[in-house]
């Protein structure tokens, strides 16, 4: 006997959502809508993080839930709906960070306030993971983002992404040396005194 | 170290930060634009049966019958 550690609560929305897939992927237009409204705040969480700009994640969330509703009949399994849609969404990042050429512009960077700031990271540690950022390829942030901030395993990452599993370790890896050094660069660089710079 | 200076904790902390929220304005777009999308029509997998049933017509050898013809047409 399988035994579900999943709440009948879940499986309700579970079964919701599915039905709005299989109803929106038979053309219905209202069940994509009233889809659409339940993952897009997570896709702009994703969206907003690899492109650090409201306005470019808001552009590539918009562009990737219309390229979700013309190609849905091609999704065979309804169940992987999030991750195909994740996948839609990586790319539309990319496409906008492009176009922009974000990755070569000088960006002045957002004043952060001091109340903003969580327990353990400092005004200083996030300007500089901030710059460090910045500096990072937009497939690096994507890996970062997917394995930080939505805690998936590697293996998922890069499935949900379309690449190799080596090469998300690869991308993993020199995008977190890149932040790491810059925090323990900002670390090592010595306080100057008050007085001298009066 | 101290665990609050963990440089993984710090980047999590770092991602965790950040707009959670797409505005209405973005729906209303969407919804606009499908209005006039047609979704894109996929052909069923009869088709990639009928391409299986092609390549192996054309991977298979020749009829024996055949061969004076082609030994005609190749040595042109």
């Amino acid at each position: 006997v399988i035994v579900s550690n999943r709440s009948d609560p879940e499986k309700m929305e579970d079964r919701v959502h599915r039905a709005l897939i299989d109803r929106a992927k038979g053309g219905d237009r209202e069940a994509f809508d009233a889809l659409a409204r339940t993952v897009g705040d997570r896709c702009m969480a994703i969206a907003y993080r690899i492109l650090r700009d409201a306005d470019l994640a808001e552009d590539a969330v918009q562009a990737a839930l219309i390229t979700a509703w013309r190609q849905l009949r091609s999704l065979r399994d309804p169940d992987a709906f999030e991750p195909w849609l994740h996948r839609i969404l990586t790319h539309e990042c990319y496409a906008e960070a492009r176009r922009r050429r974000m990755l070569t512009e000088i960006r002045v960077l957002p004043f952060h306030d001091e109340a903003e700031s969580t327990d353990i990271l400092t005004v200083n540690d996030r300007d500089q993971l901030d710059r460090a950022f910045r500096r990072l390829t937009v497939e690096q942030r994507a890996v970062l983002v997917f394995h930080h901030y939505l805690g998936l395993p590697l293996s998922e990452v890069a499935e949900r992404l379309g690449i190799p599993v080596g090469t998300a370790k690869s991308r993993l890896f020199h995008a977190t040396a890149a932040l790491r050094a810059s925090l323990e660069a900002d670390a090592r660089t010595p306080s100057v005194p008050q007085e001298r710079l009066a | 170290m101290s665990v609050s200076r963990d440089p993984d904790r710090l980047i999590s902390a770092y991602l965790e930060d950040g707009i959670d929220e797409l505005p209405d304005r973005a729906y209303d777009a969407v919804r606009s634009e499908i209005d006039h999308t047609r979704q894109r029509v996929v052909l069923g997998p009869w088709r990639e049966e009928q391409m299986r049933r092609y390549a192996i017509f054309g991977s298979r050898r020749p009829p024996s019958c055949w061969s004076p013809w082609l030994e005609y047409a190749f040595a042109r």
